[in-house]
């Protein structure tokens, strides 16, 4: 009953209008986000980062969390009718989603993607809800050596699963740990690496990075490339599937909610390999995987619940124990501590209304999400057809005020542009910037575990491998570290992803 | 599905490209110069260096000791674990990969924006929030993709005034108001 009074609090808190109001702003601008390809959750949450600043703290999560499934919502409109995915965790969608729209069953995949997705998300959150506390009372035993661990754990396994170089993502981490080392210490107060600046002084602001890496070099990115979006022009009559479409996607329902809840859990994991899994999963397990690819309605179904039920899984070890599993999470992290809410296993009992009001915004998210995606299909199309060319610059300008209205600082604006074009030239030679902005946020954090465990142990540096959880964690860190060297494990890996794609 | 993924933005943050998974399956004929550069070895050896002048600056910083760690030994071990990590992906960087080029034509675009990005920040102190930001939109939108004057006026008109209303009646936020006090 407990669980009842502290449901009821959080209830309280998000059904106040302004609550409401930056709810319901996050989950449109979501599906907006997601709708349109050439931005992500993470380069809108980004955008945001600079507006949430003036707000109260529940408030700017709530925002920012509506941003982030409401884009798992929005992602497969575009991924069903144009063929083009609006963000990472909607590609698997294109498969047969696309097919099923060319076969005149557009509106069925989308209308079993809005279910899926509200079923996925409204599921996870529940799990969200039930195993959170219990987490959070376990992880109250965490001392300095175990949270440092599992931020090692985290980072290592955020770039193992990057696609793509390895020694790369891992450099990118390490890159985020130095730059969060940048400015003045806070223990001995000595400058590091600020080169005599006043500015670098306070370190390097998450707020200008992120809007920068994401927003600015997104935009960068993409101009002047002009490609003719051919829309699929359908008919979408039939958003309710009939009850054979409902008896096929039930199975991949359910089975893509706990996929897509314990992925998303795990560092690394997210939507994206939610997705990619219950995909590959309903094609083994069909009877009939041969018509996977020509517009099976399980390939929509499964994938489309497993990234919104990834959002719920990934939102546990954020708010239990502080660490953000992927970089939507670092983001989120990253806002939090600017408005000085430490999450944590003591966000529980310090500021539950945080906990609780997030977790009963996601019930009414999704909620308002199912409405927002059912009927106004027709309107998210519409948008589709906006020509980048005058997208962009409001893109930039709402990175250039929104950095800006965070210190009144134009150094902001220009450590922002600064980060942008560091930005772009990462992502044209195939860096991943997930383990950067996760790095960035948690670099101080790992550090000062780090300092705090060497003082607890009087200089014995084994002391990481003396306390149980912490060797634990370590040792999963480097034997995904030392996996890949395996020839086998390397080639099985490179094979899965393969046979998804194609 | 080749074509789909072989978009080059930021959507795919996380997908496989499948551009890499051709070329790791193709056949590469052995590299005659072990030392042979491209772009992903040029890279690794600007990571190399990055790591040495961070360990350095680091070690100048002071270490401390084990048992009482001074500023300096985090990025020090830092640098370090990045020095090894440069190594590593110059030796990963021996197979040649398709040089994407890092501009390609559209280098004048991207200069052009990035200058007047840099001019929006300078400028905005001086000329205050209002007169800037439609200077930008007016040139962004004449420069990059020509727009009638007609529609960038408009549009730069409407955003401005969006971004007021946003910004400084519901955020409350300080604009700056510039020499003309807009």
């Amino acid at each position: 009953m407990d669980l009842f009074n502290q449901l009821a609090l959080g209830f309280s808190v998000i059904l106040t209008p302004s609550n409401l109001l930056y709810c319901f702003i996050g989950v449109v601008f979501g599906t907006l986000v997601g709708v349109l390809p050439g931005l992500g959750p993470v380069a809108a949450m980004s955008l945001l980062l600079g507006t949430t600043f003036h707000a109260p703290p529940v408030a700017a999560v709530i925002m920012l969390a509506g941003i982030y499934y409401g884009a798992m919502y929005g992602g497969s409109t575009t991924s069903i009718l144009v063929n083009i995915p609006g963000e990472a965790a909607s590609v698997v969608t294109c498969i047969d989603g696309y097919q099923m729209a060319r076969k005149g069953r557009a509106g069925v995949a989308l209308g079993i993607s809005a279910f899926g997705s509200f079923i996925g998300g409204t599921l996870s959150v529940i799990g969200l809800m039930l195993l959170a506390p219990a987490l959070a009372r376990f992880a109250l035993e965490f001392g300095p050596p175990e949270y440092f661990s599992i931020m090692v754990f985290g980072l290592t396994l955020v770039s193992y699963f990057t696609t793509g170089s390895l020694a790369k993502a891992l450099l990118m981490a390490c890159f985020g740990l130095f730059l969060g080392t940048v400015g003045t210490d806070t223990v001995s107060g000595k400058l590091r690496f600020t080169f005599g600046s006043a500015y670098l002084m306070d370190g390097i602001g998450i707020v200008p990075a992120c809007m920068g890496l994401f927003g600015i070099s997104e935009v960068l990115l993409n101009i002047g490339q002009t490609g003719k979006r051919d829309i699929f022009a359908t008919k979408i009559k039939d958003l309710l599937p009939n009850l054979q479409d409902w008896a096929a996607s039930i199975g991949p329902i359910l089975r893509g909610t706990v996929i897509g809840f314990f992925l998303g859990m795990l560092p690394g994991g997210g939507a994206v390999l939610g997705s990619f899994f219950s995909y590959g999963l309903e094609r083994k397990i069909s009877k009939h995987p041969e018509a996977f690819g020509t517009g099976a309605i399980e390939g929509v179904a499964g994938p489309e619940t497993a990234n919104n039920a990834a959002t719920g899984g990934a939102f546990i070890p954020l708010l239990t124990l502080g660490i953000p599993a992927n970089a939507v999470m670092a983001l989120l992290l990253g806002a939090l501590l600017i408005h000085g809410v430490q999450p944590g296993p003591l966000l529980l009992t310090k500021h539950p209304e945080v906990f609780w009001g997030v977790i009963a915004s996601m019930y009414i998210g999704n909620a308002m999400l199912l409405v927002l995606n059912l009927p106004l299909i027709r309107i998210w199309v519409k948008v589709l057809s906006i020509p980048y060319r005058f997208l962009f610059p409001l893109i930039l300008l709402f990175c250039l005020t929104g950095v800006y209205s965070v210190a009144n600082s134009t150094a902001d604006i220009l450590a922002m542009i600064l980060f942008g074009i560091l930005g772009y030239l990462l992502r044209k030679l195939s860096f991943d910037m997930a383990p950067l902005i996760l790095a960035l946020v948690l670099g101080p954090i790992l550090e000062y575990s780090f300092s705090q465990s060497l003082k607890i142990s009087e200089g014995n540096i084994f002391i990481f491998l003396q306390r149980p959880i912490s060797a634990t964690m370590l040792i999963i860190s480097a034997i995904s570290l030392l996996l890949p060297l395996v020839p086998y494990i390397r080639k099985k890996k490179i094979e899965i992803e393969e046979s998804v794609i194609e | 599905m080749l074509q789909l993924l072989r978009l080059d933005n930021g959507a795919i943050e996380n997908a496989a490209c499948c551009d890499e998974y051709k070329k790791r399956r193709a056949f590469h004929p052995i590299e005659e110069n072990p030392f042979a550069m491209n772009a992903d070895r040029y890279v690794a050896l600007c990571c190399t260096i990055l790591g040495l002048a961070i360990s350095a600056s680091s070690y100048q910083i002071g270490l401390g000791n084990i048992k009482a760690p001074d500023a300096g030994l985090f990025p020090f071990l830092i640098g370090l674990v990045i020095i090894l990590l440069g190594l590593m992906l110059f030796r990963e960087g021996k197979k040649p990969r398709e040089d994407i080029p890092i501009f390609g034509e559209r280098w004048k675009k991207l200069s052009f924006v990035v200058g007047i990005l840099l001019c929006y920040a300078l400028a905005l102190d001086w000329l205050g929030f209002t007169l800037t930001t439609l200077l930008f939109m007016i040139l962004i939108l004449k420069a990059i993709e020509p727009q009638k004057w007609s529609v960038a006026i408009f549009t730069a008109v409407l955003s401005t005034g969006l971004g007021y209303l946003l910004f400084s009646v519901w955020l409350k936020v300080e604009l700056p108001r510039g020499i003309l006090g807009l």
